[in-house]
């Protein structure tokens, strides 16, 4: 037979054919992992804007809480049909007094001291990570660096993930180390330290399990070991312990309904440390299809948490030993709602959401006697761009 | 007691006979082929063009309106393949070109008026269509997307591939003469399988052996109309707007039904470039013409490459023969 157009034609059509669902077994080629078929820049701004704090909750200082201005720009490729690289680049620029004491009012009410004068202060992360796609199984190493001028992050890790049963399940795991040194800027009156470090190493293992051509569950676990000073160098008397082992387990659920032509995302996440805090957060969301172009994903998120053990509601001055009165480390809970609407077009991507996070001690499933008063209120506004060539 | 054996199927699916033959435990076989009847009802559900519900149907309600409809991934392949047949058909196999029937009626025994032809060629071009990764829209009113061309092959070889896929190991699937193979006969023999004699659709003028792949007949017995000593059959050239002067039928073997289908079709539509078309692919096929079909000549009409032996009560010296002399 000789080669000629008309046979090309046909293996062309043959090709074709094997890429319906359906005909797969026609031919014993398998679609093994790749890497992006296309390279894509994206391109995301984030406004995370705190509340001020309620006057009546102010004992001294500043009532203006934390603004962060986030830029981020990433850059996702194939090096070769093996070979997948990202780099993701990001600026933060934070401005705003933060909690530096809890203290009682003469009724004995808490009341937060917050820092005088407005803390200005950048942050700039860089990341990036090469992976290998093989036929069922990925390796993937990543690199990172972030750093403040009180503050120097160095991370780094591997991740591996393994495919079977006809792709339909996959085990994915890792480690990953972080080497962290803070620097406290110094202010006369404080006993801050000089130069502190901690390190952290933490494991995961998922599996991911396609259960029809709608649905899909993930289940994952993760253990973090830090050591070294875990303390907050800001806050008055704050002395935690020197290590802190930390545990996660959770578990996802995606459905496609097919009558409303929208998928249902329900995230479920239980964590729990030796420090005494145990939390739970549940996440839903509805990624509506409005047409083939847009979607409108509205979510909604409750958290709550139980405090460690060593808090303390107000800020002692004269204890010894393990103590804190950060309000992240109290007892609370808090509800997330947002928008988000994302508009896709054949090589692009946009999208733009809003987000409000309320936190309060009554919304913590435990009862709270004290509640700490420097909980925190947030907007969030974020747009993103991506353009794939 | 176990039941091994050969089964039987008949049912109605895609608007024509389907028949199932399948090898091995009875309880196995009366599973699978309840699996096939509902492959292809799901089959029909979203890809049918008398189904408002369907897919075809939603894009082809949007034509002209700027709207753009969702394309899932199977959807997409299956538009992947059409184009690619578009190409490698120079044209003649067209997706778009199933509005034509709408004034072509062959029991009417009337030509339709050339205004309406021409109004109709105005909405067909399968390069007119606008697609995206994952969405799909027709520029004009009235244009239309058929899968009727191709689908029951799709779904012939889908049923074959879930088949095996559920351990069926023999067996083959046959939707209205489209066949494809789940694997040899319980003997591990090729099947047996007719070509039907195009002046007497009922008999079979040759026969082959199918171990694997699938085979596909395209003829024009199966609807036209004859006016003035000419034959109009339903194999429409989207370009004129008319039926095509085909051959009177096209067999083809290939390593899937959808292939076998394709390439009959855009054989038939080649007219008089049908056998220099076929012998280029280097494919196995058979191709009758009117008059020899008329005459019962295979001498020179046989190119089916396949099992010769096992065809029974034909002289196979002579088809060897047939088959050798190209």
């Amino acid at each position: 037979m000789k080669e000629n157009s008309s046979s090309k034609a046909l293996l062309a059509l043959s090709a074709a054919a094997l890429g319906i669902p359906g005909l797969a077994t026609l031919a014993p080629a398998v679609s093994a992992e790749s890497p992006p078929e296309r390279t894509t820049i994206s391109y995301a701004y984030t406004q995370y804007e705190e509340d001020d704090l309620d006057a009546s909750k102010l004992a001294v200082g500043s009532r203006e809480r934390y603004d962060i201005d986030v830029h981020q720009l990433g850059l996702t490729t194939a090096l070769s049909d093996r070979y997948g690289f990202a780099v993701n680049l990001a600026r933060e620029t934070m401005s705003g007094a933060s909690p530096q004491a809890i203290s009682a009012d003469v009724q004995g009410d808490p009341q937060v001291v917050m820092s005088g004068a407005s803390i200005e202060d950048e942050r700039l992360d860089v990341s990036s990570s090469l992976r290998r796609y093989n036929e069922d199984t990925t390796v993937g190493v990543n690199l990172g660096y972030s750093g403040e001028d009180d503050y120097t992050a160095f991370s780094g890790g591997l991740d591996g993930s393994l495919t079977f049963n006809d792709r339909l399940d996959t085990i994915s795991g890792g480690f990953a180390v972080s080497i962290d040194t803070v620097e406290p800027t110094q202010q006369i009156g404080f006993d801050r330290p000089k130069s502190e470090d901690k390190d952290s190493l933490t494991v995961f293992a998922g599996y991911s399990r396609i259960i029809t051509s709608v649905s899909q569950i993930q289940g994952s676990l993760s253990a973090t070991r830090k050591s070294g000073y875990l303390s907050d160098p800001y806050k008055l008397n704050d002395v935690r312990p020197d290590e802190r082992l930390q545990l996660a387990a959770s578990a996802r659920y995606r459905h496609f309904i097919e009558a409303a032509d929208a998928a249902a995302h329900v995230d479920y996440r239980i964590y729990g440390d030796d420090w005494g805090i145990m939390s739970h957060t549940l996440d839903l969301a509805w990624y509506q299809n409005i047409n083939a172009n847009l979607q409108l994903v509205p979510s909604f998120r409750y958290y709550t948490q139980g405090q460690a053990d060593f808090y303390e509601p107000l800020t002692g001055l004269n204890t010894s030993g393990e103590r804190s009165s950060d309000f992240r480390l109290s007892p609370y809970g808090a509800v997330t709602a947002g928008l988000k609407a994302i508009a896709y077009g054949y090589d692009w991507k946009m999208s733009i959401g809003a987000e409000r996070y309320i936190s309060d001690a009554d919304f913590a499933v435990e009862s709270v006697d004290r509640p700490n008063p420097a909980l925190v209120e947030f907007t969030r506004i974020s747009i993103g761009f991506e353009y794939s060539i | 007691m176990t039941d091994f054996g050969l089964h039987h199927y008949r049912f109605k699916a895609l608007g024509g006979p389907c028949e199932l033959r399948l090898g091995g435990e009875r309880a196995n076989a009366d599973r699978w082929s309840a699996l096939a009847v509902d492959l292809l009802q799901t089959f029909e559900q979203r890809y049918s063009r008398y189904r408002a519900d369907s897919i075809v149907s939603k894009i082809n309600a949007r034509a002209g309106t700027g709207e753009w409809t969702h394309t899932d991934t199977m959807t997409g392949a299956l538009l992947d393949y059409a184009a690619q047949a578009f190409a490698m058909s120079d044209g003649l196999f067209d997706i778009t070109s199933g509005i034509l029937r709408q004034a072509w009626d062959f029991r009417s025994q009337q030509l339709p008026p050339q205004a309406e032809l021409i109004a109709l060629r105005a909405k067909i071009g399968w390069e007119l269509v606008e697609r995206r990764a994952d969405a799909i829209r027709l520029p004009i009113e009235g244009m239309a997307l058929d899968f009727g061309g191709f689908g029951k092959e799709y779904a012939c070889d889908a049923v074959a591939t879930l088949l095996r896929q559920q351990g069926c190991q023999s067996g083959f699937v046959d939707l209205a003469g489209d066949i494809a193979v789940v694997g040899p006969d319980p003997a591990g023999q090729p099947w047996l399988v007719g070509v039907r004699h195009a002046r007497a659709p009922d008999r079979a003028i040759t026969f082959t052996g199918l171990s694997s792949g699938g085979f596909a007949t395209s003829g024009d017995y199966e609807r036209f109309m004859i006016i003035d000593g000419r034959r109009y059959c339903h194999l429409l050239n989207p370009m004129t707007a008319t039926p095509a002067r085909t051959p009177a039928s096209v067999s083809v073997a290939a390593e899937a039904c959808l292939l076998a289908g394709t390439v009959c079709t855009i054989a038939m539509l080649r007219e008089d470039g049908a056998a220099a078309w076929l012998d280029s692919l280097g494919l196995g096929y058979c191709l009758l013409h009117d008059k020899l079909a008329a005459e019962h000549d295979m001498r020179t009409a046989l190119r089916l490459g396949l099992a010769v032996s096992t065809l029974p009560d034909v002289d196979q010296a002579r088809l060897r023969n047939a088959f050798n002399s190209t």
